[in-house]
């Protein structure tokens, strides 16, 4: 830089006086001073964002996983729900074939030795019986 | 030499470079915006699969809640032949497993089709037997499988499915709508084995499940009927019979049973004739029972009142035809009401010769004779009214008396529970209300009604009517606890070719308790020995009727007047 200023026409015509050569030196050395600062925090900027992207990405593959273990067990209590209706419609199918009163008439009959009734009674009020004939 | 110098080199390594990224730019615009849908189409199709969700047939219910039908998840087994390596072992273990014939399910397997069913809707232990062969080529699917838990309760009334679900007869065809449901779609993903994904799957449809419906019968009063019937058929040696038991107030069917029955579980082996519900497909001449219907029009029209005195000659010539009674009478003169009573022929014709032609026609029509009562079943019979136009010399005569003139048991219910309901008729229907399975939000059935008589002529009727039970021929209709009015029919069959056989239709419709009557029922019986209504029909209706009253808690008639301890049965 220095020895492209000497070789400038005007340079060699005018020279400073040399209290303002210092100060300009002294100036020169503060730009750069400046200018590593600021390199520094743009690298710390940048590795900040580097850390924030990789913990977004951390958070997010966590994320991922819970939501997969969160979807095994939701298809898991799915299958338990739709297992358990089944055995309720099982169980309705079941109760609805032993309320037969086919079932229930036979049963009375051939299991209980139960006949049906020849006579028709008729309880009044105060408990007073009335009877009917039967057919 | 200069070609190579480094600025050069430099350039053209930009250029490689700069050509390179442009190929990849120009391969992205292509991927991402200029064949963006056809690439995500096919990229969708390759990694998405749709299938469509089976909804749930709704359940049928009497009117308590009873299950009467009822659909529940088995599986069909099925087959993709080319991938079946081994088809021998695989046909051995399967046919052990499901109990069928080793070389149908050979036969099957070697089937050069795609896709080939081994057995459709199996029960799911025997369906797990097979899933655990793990064998290649062999599949199951999910399907839905209709149950009758009560077997052949009420089986011609409910009707039937087919081996997809759908309604083929009965209230499953009639509300085919509203039970069937409709099918759901569901889009998942799939991994590269082919497995969905958990928690990529997306519901695109949500099936809609049928809703439950609960019908107007009463499991209890069907299932009296349907073994009361039985009985009287055995007893009777008819060839069939059938009847029905209506609400009259509400017009409710709370039973509708024929005789022989079958299986519903086991329709497909069932014969057709036996599968149908005769109380609403089938048609007869009612004989005496239409008196009904000609007193009806009579007292309507003023032409006679229940203590007109009517003179009854031995026999009545009309044309060429002689019209004599069944029993001749012992006295000449009776009333009106005693010609109800004593079902006299002659008597009754005289009134409808006075009533006439038009009079007599109009009456029948309003009564719903030639027309369906509109009940919510398939398939229901008109009936048979002969056009004023066809009526000849003898027409009045013998439609008064029920030949020449065909109806269906549900008709002959209408008009009986019209009588009893003080001159209202109410359309008959088997349907109470609908259900959602899930919010359960239930909708009524609106019911229809008209007046068909005035209020006085049904009462009249109605006394005349008891007096059928009390001392006339359906003193058998006689109830221990309860009053009851009601009409004998005994009518012969006509033949196919013109005239009528030597066969006949036994019937007895009535009401009960007749001082407030509560339920209308009819009984038909085909062919029975004896011949005659009051003595094979009248019984049934008895037992049946007196069952279904105090199953209802319908409290004993008061004043009695034709209760079984006066009445004396012969």
């Amino acid at each position: 830089m220095q020895h492209a200023l000497r070789t400038l026409p005007a340079e060699r015509e005018w020279r400073a006086p040399a209290k303002e050569r210092e100060r300009e030196r002294s100036s020169q050395i503060g730009v750069k001073t400046q200018g590593r600062v600021r390199t520094r925090r743009v690298y710390l900027a940048f590795l900040l964002v580097l850390f924030l992207l990789s913990a977004l990405l951390f958070l997010v593959a966590a994320l991922n996983v819970t939501i997969s273990q969160k979807g095994y067990r939701l298809r898991q209590l799915e299958e338990e729900i739709h297992r358990e209706k089944k055995a309720q419609e099982s169980l309705r199918l079941e109760v609805a074939k032993l309320e037969s009163p086919a079932r229930i008439e036979r049963i009375a009959r051939q299991n209980l030795g139960m006949i049906l009734p020849s006579v028709t009674e008729l309880v009044g009020a105060g408990g007073k019986g009335v009877l009917s004939k039967g057919p | 030499m200069n070609r190579w110098k480094p600025g050069n080199r430099i350039t053209i390594i930009a250029l490689v470079l700069i050509l390179a990224f442009g190929g990849l730019v120009y391969r992205l615009v292509d991927l991402q915006i200029l064949h963006a849908s056809t690439y995500s189409e096919i990229a969708r199709k390759q990694r998405m699969e749709m299938t469509s969700l089976i909804p749930q047939r709704g359940s049928l219910l009497d009117r308590d809640g009873q299950i009467l039908a009822f659909s529940r998840e088995v599986y069909s087994i099925y087959a993709t032949p080319y991938q079946i390596k081994d088809p021998d072992t695989a046909a051995a273990k399967i046919s052990a497993i499901l109990k069928i014939p080793q070389s149908q399910v050979l036969q099957k397997l070697r089937s050069e089709q795609g896709f080939v069913y081994i057995q459709r809707k199996v029960e799911k232990d025997l369906a797990d037997q097979v899933r655990e062969l793990n064998l290649a080529g062999i599949g199951l699917i999910k399907e839905n499988k209709r149950y009758y838990p009560q077997e052949t309760l009420a089986a011609q009334v409910l009707g039937y499915v087919g081996m997809d679900n759908q309604g083929l007869a009965g209230i499953e065809l009639q509300y085919e709508g509203i039970l069937g449901g409709t099918p759901g779609e569901v889009v998942f993903e799939k991994d590269p084995s082919g497995e969905p994904i958990p928690g990529l799957s997306q519901v695109k449809t949500p099936p809609q499940d049928g809703r439950d419906l609960t019908l107007t019968l009463d499991m209890d009063i069907q299932y009296k009927a349907e073994a009361e019937l039985a009985t009287a058929v055995q007893a009777s040696k008819s060839k069939s019979g059938n009847l029905v038991i209506i609400d009259c107030r509400k017009g409710e069917i709370l039973a509708m049973a024929n005789y022989p029955y079958f299986d519903a579980n086991k329709f497909p082996q069932t014969p057709a004739a036996l599968t149908r519900n005769r109380v609403l497909t089938d048609i007869f001449e009612p004989g005496s029972v239409m008196k009904v219907a000609t007193a009806a029009a009579a007292l309507s029209e003023g032409v006679v009142s229940p203590g007109s005195i009517i003179y009854i000659p031995d026999q009545l010539q009309i044309g060429d035809a002689t019209f004599k009674d069944a029993h001749p009478l012992d006295e000449d003169q009776i009333t009106f009401s005693e010609v109800i009573a004593r079902s006299s022929n002659v008597g009754t014709i005289k009134v409808a010769q006075e009533l006439g032609k038009d009079r007599l026609l109009k009456h029948l029509r309003e009564l719903g004779c030639g027309a369906p009562t509109g009940v919510d079943f398939p398939g229901e019979a008109s009936g048979m009214l002969p056009k004023s136009s066809s009526w000849t010399a003898t027409s009045t005569a013998t439609l008064s008396i029920g030949q020449g003139v065909a109806v269906t048991t549900i008709q002959l219910a209408t008009i009986l529970a019209a009588v009893a309901n003080r001159g209202i008729m109410v359309k008959p229907h088997l349907l109470l209300r609908s259900t959602h399975r899930e919010s359960g939000d239930s909708e009524e059935y609106q019911g229809e009604e008209r007046r068909v008589l005035d209020e006085e002529t049904a009462l009249q009727l109605t006394r005349i009517l008891e007096g059928v039970v009390h001392h006339g021929t359906g003193t058998r209709a006689s109830m221990q606890l309860y009053n009851a009015a009601g009409k004998t029919g005994t009518a012969m069959k006509p033949a196919p070719q013109g005239g009528y056989l030597k066969a006949y239709m036994a019937t007895f419709a009535g009401f009960a308790p007749s001082e407030n009557p509560r339920l209308a029922m009819v009984i038909t019986l085909d062919e029975p020995t004896p011949i005659y209504g009051g003595l094979v029909a009248a019984p049934c209706f008895s037992t049946v009727m007196e069952f279904a009253l105090q199953h209802l808690q319908v409290p004993p008639s008061i004043r009695k007047v034709n209760t079984r301890d006066l009445v004396k049965v012969e």
